[in-house]
């Protein structure tokens, strides 16, 4: 015993062995502290990066014109939405009130083929005989025992594609084939009626939806020509950026080589690159500074004649669908008129050489609304959207899983038996083990499929955003990422109310409050900054989800559609933790993309960060009162 | 006044025992609605997964799924319009055997034929790497904290470091590790051919063909170990902690009157006794990690690979050590994301999707469950 106890007297580096021994232990215990630092530090140093290049990028937007012409390009996005609505609306229309008419003319069209293309020598005997009336009548015949055969044999699915025919015009279609004569290529009178009839009703309808389209021609043309301007504008400057670079290495290649005539020719090509001091933008940009009235001009058409056409759209339609298509766009008609005026006078003020403040550069970073990246116009790194969708996401999340959990707490750790009490425990817990990704896929093959059915039964169509459109949304994420912040509430609660004294209970039983009432009134109270705690560290561990929300929360980059009201929670989003996981991989280490990302990344350690600060503070503020 | 005044003994009325009913009644639907959709999910993919790992005849599971890697499926009708579905490597061989055969609406299907023996054994590397570092460093942190500190600065700061570290959301380690242990170049690689674009300093090995090579980990089976042990730490440290306290202050002071040093106290009366404890942090911690994609998606995952990772490595003893660790490797959940996310859905995929989950499932859960009975019992049974 006495030797197994015995003490070493040796010393290293004056520290015993005890010495050394608590310091491996501590050393060990301090790398918790070093991970932490190196987390922040990399994040920082990849993402703090990330402003500079940004700004760098930026200014070249705006000196290159790209930012004016960015204006003319939204301005026509917005407007070809009209167009498409109105396009949607007509052929709704058609389709619904001209069925019939559709069908004869389509039919028709498509008995042409196999008659013209099979019937090619009736036709040419048809052609020649035109001055001999016995030769025409012979040929007349011929011709009309082909197409009778012709049309008694033909697949009525195959003619009549989309089924738009009844029997009783079906068969006049056939009847009338006959008449068709092959060398005028004149329709027979049945079609022609028809398609009279569809023009006469379509007429106007037809007019007003050309002249929508037709509204931003000059517009168009000005964003085809501009864009061209500033996209070469860009290159351009971006290649003379590297040029001194190039030279150099040119000419260092140059002097390697062996083969003379190699060398002479590299050592030109070198020479040939100019580096100038300065690339000159103002020379670049002026025919874009110059097309200032042209844009303002082309917005004054557009917006007369859509006014005068948007008039023009008929009030009165048949398709219910049509309809609200139209008031759609009959609706979005004034905004649009506005914001084209605010978009005009935004534009006007762009000059090449204004400056672009760096604060101003680092706020598009966080309030920008686009997240374009790999784009041959230009890369636009918008945390809104991102940070909105996980916010939505995480708070539709908290607010189904906070009653589920808190009752569940209330309920094992006051109601239930001693039973339950230990099996609902763990088996709770053990939800908290279910890996994210399956979850993912249970939302993708299950969870999808059955909202979606459930949202399109007709009594529950009061419901905010049903029937969904998108499978994969901010709801479905949502749910799934309830069940897993169930757990973390749960536990948490559970803990805190655990640990209310018993005192409390005992003396509010005593005076005769009954079980629910003590629960209510005395325990929850006491133990409220656990819980709310509890919430927040669920909130935490949510917004940091990723294979949930890479799965299921649609991955489509936008801001949500607020105009759908309480809807917005069907519709598809992207995240901050999903953009992360989804673009990580295909990003070259050091280029604004990839720093972006760890900006990104650096966005999500904060928020964590201080929801973990917040709950321990809770804890610790309202936990002694 | 007096007439107005109640015994206070009375019981309570009945309205009150009915709200009192209701409420606990609706308290309860809530605890049981939260088991039941937890039970659904269950249920679902046993029910479409089990068929695909299990069959009727002997041996009962299906030993093909389990045993051979993930490969291309192809999907196709024969001659008799009949469907036939075989992997890539069976169907170029019947190609071979049978020249003429009718081969019609040809289609094929990534990653969605063989089976789960790659990403099966990528995970349980990754694992094992993450275990052996995390073990390592927490246990020695809970010792630290519990035996040595006093409550100083230092220590109030690793709490405070470790609590935080918990909350860190995974895809922000997955990110750290990318740049720390992927990306930077201060990871030395002992290899035979020094890779000229990230190698920062090499030099050549003694007696050996080959360099040790600063140029980082790269997408590594290591990286993504390391990654994970980094996840696991808090969860470790906090379990270890636990298990050392709940050995009785008597155990050390009876060992330190008897003339121990702190360390022979440790080694003797303590770590003997907080075993089954730091068994079941260990447990726990696997739980943790092998269910995690995020943090190994761009550290460690592939989707594809021909070969087991040790069939892979080659070269000497040490090389191939080397060579083993800083290989990318298959991992389960990458391979579901991958085959649930990645290749377009249709019939063929549905089995290598239920079946890998349903193992992955199996596999997380049985290790949740024994640390959840592992702790129960600890906590049950160390009541000194």
């Amino acid at each position: 015993m006495a030797k197994h106890f015995q003490r070493t007297g040796r010393k290293l580096l004056g520290i015993d062995r005890q010495g050394w021994i608590k310091g491996f232990f501590g050393g060990n215990a301090t790398l918790s502290i070093i991970i932490l630092f190196l987390i922040c530090f990399f994040l920082i140093t990849e993402a703090v990066r990330f402003f500079p290049q940004h700004h760098e990028k930026l200014q070249l937007h705006r000196k290159s014109g790209q930012e004016y012409v960015n204006h003319i390009i939204t301005e026509m996005n917005e407007y070809s939405q009209l167009v498409s609505l109105t396009n949607q609306a007509y052929f709704q229309e058609l389709n619904e009130k001209y069925a019939l008419q559709r069908g004869i003319s389509n039919s028709f069209e498509a008995f042409l083929d196999p008659l013209e293309d099979d019937g090619e020598d009736l036709i040419e005997a048809l052609e020649d005989a035109e001055d001999d009336p016995e030769a025409l009548a012979q040929a007349q015949a011929d011709w009309r025992a082909f197409v009778s055969g012709v049309v008694e044999g033909a697949n009525r699915a195959d003619i009549d594609s989309f089924g738009r025919l009844d029997d009783a015009s079906w068969a006049a279609l056939k009847k009338a084939m006959i008449d068709y004569d092959p060398v005028e290529e004149e329709p027979p009178a049945y079609v022609t009626q028809a398609q009279q009839e569809l023009r006469d009703g379509m007429a106007r309808f037809e007019e007003a939806k050309n002249e929508i389209s037709s509204a931003g021609r000059e517009l168009k043309q000005l964003r085809q020509k501009l864009v061209k301007i500033a996209s070469k504008v860009k290159d351009d400057a971006a290649a003379e950026e590297s040029a001194a670079e190039r030279k150099k290495a040119l000419l260092a290649g140059a002097e390697t080589m062996t083969n003379e005539a190699e060398k002479a020719a590299q050592i030109e090509q070198a020479n040939a690159i100019v580096i100038r001091d300065e690339f000159p933008f103002a020379a670049r940009t002026e025919e874009i500074a110059a097309s200032k009235d042209a844009h303002k001009a082309a917005v004054a058409e557009l917006k007369e004649k859509l006014g005068i056409a948007v008039a023009k759209l008929p009030t009165e339609l048949s398709s219910e669908e049509a309809s609200a298509l139209l008031d759609q766009v009959r609706k979005a008609h004034p905004p649009f008129v506005k914001w084209l005026d605010e978009s005009v006078a935004k534009a006007s003020t762009w000059q090449w050489d204004r400056k672009l403040s760096f604060f101003g550069s680092a706020m598009k970073f966080f309030f920008g609304v686009d997240w374009v990246t790999n784009s041959s116009w230009h890369d636009f790194y918008g945390l809104l959207p991102l940070f909105i969708g996980s916010f939505e996401i995480s708070l539709i999340a908290i607010m189904f899983a906070v009653p589920f959990s808190i009752g569940a707490a209330i309920y094992v750790n006051r109601l239930a038996g001693r039973w339950e009490q230990t099996l609902i425990k763990p088996a709770i817990e053990l939800i908290q083990a279910i890996p994210s990704v399956v979850l993912g896929f249970f939302g993708i093959v299950v969870l999808g499929e059955g909202l979606r059915d459930l949202s399109q039964i007709e009594a529950l169509s009061w419901v905010p955003g049903f029937p969904m459109q998108e499978r994969l949304n901010v709801l479905n994420a949502g749910l799934l990422l309830a069940l897993m912040a169930v757990p973390t509430i749960f536990t948490l609660c559970e803990d805190a109310l655990n640990n209310v004294p018993r005192a409390y209970s005992e003396a509010s039983l005593a005076l005769g409050a009954s079980k629910l009432q003590t629960v209510i009134k005395v325990i929850v109270p006491t133990a409220i900054s656990g819980i709310l705690a509890a919430v927040l560290l669920g909130f935490g561990r949510v917004i940091g989800e990723t294979m949930v929300v890479l799965l299921v929360a649609g991955n489509k980059i936008a801001l949500p559609d607020w105009s759908a009201g309480l809807g917005v929670i069907t519709q598809p989003t992207h995240t901050m933790t999903g953009i992360i996981a989804q673009e990580m991989g295909e990003v070259t280490k050091g280029t604004l993309h990839f720093r972006a990302l760890f900006l990104v990344g650096l966005v999500l350690f904060t928020i964590s960060l201080c929801i973990n600060v917040a709950a321990q503070r809770i804890i610790k503020r309202l936990g002694h009162a | 006044m007096l007439e107005e005044s109640k015994n206070p003994f009375v019981a309570s009325s009945n309205r009150q025992k009915i709200i009192d009913r209701v409420w606990s009644v609706i308290f309860a639907g809530f605890t049981y609605f939260v088991l039941a959709c937890a039970l659904f999910i269950f249920g679902k993919i046993t029910y479409d997964g089990a068929p695909v790992l299990f069959q009727a005849e002997a041996p009962f599971i299906n030993f093909d799924f389990l045993f051979t890697s993930p490969q291309t499926l192809v999907e196709f009708r024969d001659g008799a319009g009949e469907l036939v579905r075989m992997d890539a490597s069976d169907f170029r061989s019947f190609k071979e055997e049978n020249p003429d055969a009718v081969i019609r609406d040809e289609h094929t299907f990534s990653y969605s034929g063989g089976g789960i023996l790659g990403p099966l054994v990528g995970t349980a590397l990754l694992v094992i790497v993450c275990m052996i570092v995390s073990l390592f460093i927490g246990v020695s942190a809970a010792v630290y904290l519990n035996e040595y500190a006093h409550h100083g600065k230092l220590v109030g700061a690793i709490r405070l470091a470790i609590m935080n570290l918990a909350g860190v959301p995974s895809i922000v380690y997955g990110l750290f590790g990318f740049a720390f242990f992927c990306l930077a170049p201060w990871f030395p690689v002992l290899t035979y051919e020094v890779n000229p674009e990230t190698s920062v300093f090499a030099f050549k090995v003694p007696m050996s063909k080959g360099f040790l090579s600063f140029e980082g980990w790269g997408n590594s089976l290591i990286a993504g170990g390391l990654t994970l042990a980094v996840m696991a730490l808090p969860v470790i440290i906090a379990a270890c902690e636990e298990s050392l306290k709940a050995v009785p202050k008597g155990f050390r002071e009876a060992s330190l009157a008897l003339g121990a040093t702190k360390w022979q106290m440790i080694r003797t009366a303590v770590l003997p006794y907080a075993t089954p404890g730091m068994l079941t942090a260990s447990v726990l911690g696997v739980t943790r990690v092998a269910g995690e994609t995020a943090p190994i998606m761009f550290t460690a995952a592939v989707a594809d690979k021909a070969k087991l990772p040790w069939q892979e490595a080659e070269g000497s003893p040490l090389f191939w050590f080397s060579d083993l660790l800083t290989q990318s490797v298959q991992a389960l959940p990458y391979h579901i994301y991958t085959v649930s996310a990645r290749i377009p859905d249709a019939d063929a995929v549905r089995d290598m999707r239920y079946g890998s989950v349903f193992v992955f499932l199996l596999l997380v859960m049985g290790f949740a469950m024994i640390s959840i009975v592992m702790r129960a019992r600890f906590r049950s049974k160390l009541k000194w």
